[in-house]
């Protein structure tokens, strides 16, 4: 008895310490596998969606390789994984709206951008004509739906605003992410939305969309998709980032100059997107590819920070030297 | 209560070892605030943020008292129509397992279209994941009466109603309290999904709104907000417990809970 006893508490023991081993093991693993992977991790902002192409096409054509770089594409968990990421350099690049790259800057982490993906703003709100919206003022009285506080009520409020709306004579409802399903629910008379998706979307359903873009109703220019990165890679490997921009501008003239194989190479690296909402999202998209992966103006950052912070999204605003650099840009 | 006392030392110093743990492993490991912020930095968030967290929170309470409420009720009632109907058992039993591996996500657009971005919804979410282990946990209850007793009964010319209030009842009762217990830490987590679907108040509403501003610091402040609500509804159902069930206190705890021996 006393023996059994003796051995199980041996075998306790020896099993404690094994386990106490892998714990170890596991905790160290990040550590030791670390920075060493050599391709360019590319975070997107978002699932793959038409607004991707050039990088795609850039990725899967050979330009990134012909720079001599390998980069490797992620999707996030989460729309602010990518901000994290890229600003803990777990991954080297990420795209991010501007605008949420420059609440990120504010809220301190250490990011700047490089280059821009797509150079329009490609948000609004939308309406279907059978709620009897005909233009933006008809939202008098009536709700709309958001997904993220502060700054989608600012954004609104700023476009009701310009048509004389003061946000006593609307109402703001949280709707969550499922923004399309409570307008075509009534739940809500208007939402936060995506010309070049949610407007089709709605349209393939039977609907008539009537969108207000943001830039037509006071709210600042922005790019829609910019590339961020943490500032210590552009001194330590200038010359990948140099190499991914150039590969990038490349994906974007082709994708321009030959939309048409651009879709297909892209639906054929992601063959779950093809369908009518994503072929015609891209043709709406397609005008809006930043040429030259260009982000050299100086104007558009700071209105745009101004403004954020002057609506209270910011508390703090930083000098733009420190949001952006056009180092890494070809000249054209 | 000396007991008591020591076994309260133990989880302070436990709490203790793991927070300087976490605070020495942040600075040594320099990890970035907004990935994992320290101890020290989320305690300081969450008393200077304290009528933020607990307006939220309070919300949150509601939704969580609202969802127990219907989880419980219902859950019992199906417990009894099981138990007392094998017909409904092997009808309703496949989907009563089967609801319990849909994710939320998935039915979340129902929900908002019957139930709308009120309160309602969240409580419904917190009700449809409580309602399973009481289920589960009062059917094993009121079958743990062996059949024995129910023979003498009956030799007793009792009839079902008073074997139901005088035994099949009290005998269940600690199963239910498991139950109970699981159900109402689990409802902390229904009503946090629940308002993710679309809220405008409530601590996970809370907590995604500050994630996509990048305060971290201010998301764990509400997961600990969210804790220690856990903890207090854990701790109520616990002294209820206590409280009904002092007839079968035993003198020395046995090792497993429930069961009626």
């Amino acid at each position: 008895m006393a023996k059994a006893s003796k051995k199980a508490k041996n075998l306790g023991r020896k099993s404690l310490r094994r386990v106490i081993l892998i714990g170890v093991m596991l905790i160290l693993t990040p550590f030791l596998v670390g920075d060493s992977s050599p391709a360019l991790r590319v975070m997107l902002d978002f699932f793959a969606t038409p607004n991707h192409v050039p990088l795609f096409v850039a990725a899967e054509q050979g330009f990134f390789m012909d720079e001599g770089i390998e980069t490797d594409i992620l999707i996030p968990a989460n729309p602010s994984d990518p901000l994290k990421l890229a600003a803990a350099r777990t991954v080297e690049v990420a795209l991010t709206p501007q605008i949420n790259f420059i609440i990120a800057r504010s809220a301190g982490l250490p990011l700047i951008s490089i280059g821009t993906l797509i150079q329009t703003p490609l948000g609004g709100l939308l309406s279907l004509k059978e709620y009897g919206v005909e233009k933006l003022a008809d939202l008098r009285e009536l709700r709309i739906g958001y997904s993220l506080a502060p700054l989608e009520p600012v954004l609104w409020q700023t476009m009701l605003a310009s048509v004389g709306v003061t946000s006593d004579d609307f109402q703001l409802v949280n709707v969550g992410f499922n923004t399309v399903l409570s307008l075509l629910s009534h739940n809500v008379d208007a939402i936060g939305a995506f010309r070049n998706f949610e407007v089709p979307q709605v349209a393939l359903l039977g609907h008539e969309p009537v969108f207000f873009p943001q830039e037509d109703y006071g709210v600042p220019d922005t790019c829609e998709i910019i590339l961020v990165t943490n500032p210590q890679l552009i001194k330590e490997r200038p010359e990948t980032l140099r190499a991914f921009i150039a590969g990038l501008a490349r994906g974007i003239t082709f994708t321009k100059q030959h939309p048409h194989d651009a879709l297909e190479i892209f639906l054929h690296a992601n063959p779950e997107l093809d369908d009518a909402l994503n072929r015609q999202a891209y043709e709406i998209t397609l005008p809006f590819y930043a040429d030259e992966a260009g982000n050299d103006r100086a104007e558009e950052w700071e209105k745009m920070q101004a403004y954020l912070f002057k609506n209270g999204v910011i508390k703090d605003v930083c000098p733009l030297d420190q949001l952006y650099t056009d180092q890494f840009l070809t000249d054209s | 209560m000396a007991r008591l006392i020591k076994s309260y030392i133990a989880t302070a110093l436990f709490l203790l070892l793991l927070l300087s743990l976490w605070e020495v492993g942040v600075h040594l490991f320099h990890v970035p605030f907004y990935i994992l912020p320290a101890p020290s930095r989320i305690l300081l968030v969450f008393f200077t943020s304290l009528p933020l967290l607990f307006s939220h929170g309070a919300v949150t309470l509601l939704e969580i008292g609202l969802g127990m409420f219907l989880g419980v009720s219902g859950g019992i009632t199906l417990a009894l129509i099981i138990f007392y109907s094998p017909f409904l058992e092997s009808a309703l039993y496949p989907f009563i397992i089967t609801s319990q591996m849909i994710p939320v996500f998935a039915i979340a657009p129902l929900l908002v279209i019957w139930f709308g971005y009120g309160l309602w919804s969240k409580a419904t979410v917190a009700a449809l994941i409580v309602f399973f282990p009481i289920v589960v946990n009062t059917v094993d209850g009121l079958r743990s009466v062996n059949s024995e007793t129910i023979d003498l009964l009956h030799s007793l010319e009792a009839n079902e109603r008073q074997i139901f209030w005088y035994v099949r009842l009290p005998a269940s009762l600690p199963s239910i309290f498991s139950g109970l217990k699981l159900g109402v830490t689990l409802s902390v987590v229904g009503a946090t999904i629940g308002e993710w679907i679309g809220a405008r108040k409530g601590l996970g509403f809370l907590m995604i709104q500050s994630n996509a501003m990048l305060r971290i610091d201010l998301v764990f402040a509400s997961i600990l907000t969210l804790s220690l609500v856990g903890l207090l509804l854990f701790a109520t159902v616990r002294i209820i417990e206590l409280r009904l069930l002092q007839w079968r206190r035993p003198r020395r705890k046995p090792k497993t809970s429930g069961g009626n021996h």
